[in-house]
């Protein structure tokens, strides 16, 4: 369960956004708001990346700095994925850090990658780079998925793959939290509008 | 310390692809052994010589591989993530051993 109470965003003294939202395992939340909002910089602070100007984040009810690690995973624009590594390396390199290897071939199959696991990330496209970090999303069990807006580069197949990836994660008892413009779309989706929560 | 050593083999494959770190660390202990035999003129203590090359030497080396090994990792991203799977502190020790292991070959000769 992930709790955010009155959680704050100021910067050079204009308060961006103040927030407060309890997500039960199994919620979906798309952040919608126009660019400058606050929108990744509100997913960096529920990864504990970043310092809120005020309030407090709680993972299973421990302080996000004493919750224990990992739990979870997060994908920004920067994907973190090493182009003078081969697919493989990051893939197995990720799973190992999350302790959880036995995923790595569903994750590998998922996502077709079996023809360019030998492949340089830096010779890949655009397109194949982003499905290496969704397969690393799903390589490393976490039970937080952080999400901003992935879906970028994705043809039509690929972006129903990475619904129904979401969707199982979520029947899986996973919180996911993501950014997105309009590609994807959840029935169970909560959806919210940081604009409605700017000061 | 499973997660350290990870850390450190990951950090290894990816400066020795960037920077071909074997090749530097070899032309590294070279050149050091090249200057120091050149400044040696016999008369005087070699440890000296040795230590004063050390003193000039060890932090500009950390200084020059310190800045592109973190700025890689913050980047491309994956110091978000590695923070986030890893631990800051886990992190910090594995740069600081894997500076230790990169600047090895200018302890060597004061051995």
């Amino acid at each position: 369960m992930l709790s955010c109470q009155q959680i704050s965003l100021e910067i050079s003294s204009k308060k961006l956004f103040e927030i407060s939202i309890t997500l039960l395992p199994g919620s979906i939340v798309i952040i919608r708001g126009a660019n400058g909002v606050g929108k990744s910089s509100l997913l960096r602070i529920f990864a504990g990346l970043q310092e809120p100007s005020a309030g407090i984040v709680l993972w299973n009810n421990a302080l996000l700095q004493e919750a224990v690690k990992p739990f979870a995973t997060y994908i920004g624009h920067n994907i973190g994925i090493k182009d003078e590594l081969t697919v493989f390396e990051n893939l197995v390199f990720w799973s190992r850090l999350y302790n959880s290897e036995n995923m790595l071939q569903a994750a590998i199959h998922y996502f077709d990658l079996m023809d360019i696991l030998p492949d340089k990330v830096f010779t890949l496209s655009a397109g194949n780079r982003q499905k290496i970090a969704i397969a690393r999303l799903l390589a490393c069990n976490a039970d937080l998925w952080l999400l901003d807006e992935v879906e970028t580069h994705f043809d039509e197949r690929n972006t129903l793959l990475l619904h129904n990836a979401i969707c199982a994660k979520a029947n899986n008892a996973g919180i996911i939290i993501m950014t997105s413009h309009d590609a994807l779309r959840f029935k169970q989706a909560i959806e919210i509008n940081i604009e409605d929560f700017c000061a | 310390m499973h997660n350290l050593l990870l850390l450190l083999r990951h950090d290894f494959l990816v400066q020795n692809s960037i920077f071909h770190m074997i090749k530097a660390n070899i032309q590294l202990l070279l050149l050091t052994m090249i200057s120091i035999a050149f400044l040696y003129d016999g008369s005087a203590n070699l440890t000296e010589h040795v230590l004063i090359f050390l003193v000039v030497s060890i932090p500009i080396a950390t200084i020059t591989y310190a800045r592109p090994m973190i700025k890689v990792d913050v980047t491309d991203g994956a110091m978000d993530s590695m923070i986030l799977a890893s631990g800051i502190w886990r992190i910090i020790m594995c740069k600081f051993l894997f500076l230790a292991i990169r600047l090895s070959p200018f302890s060597y000769h004061y051995r």
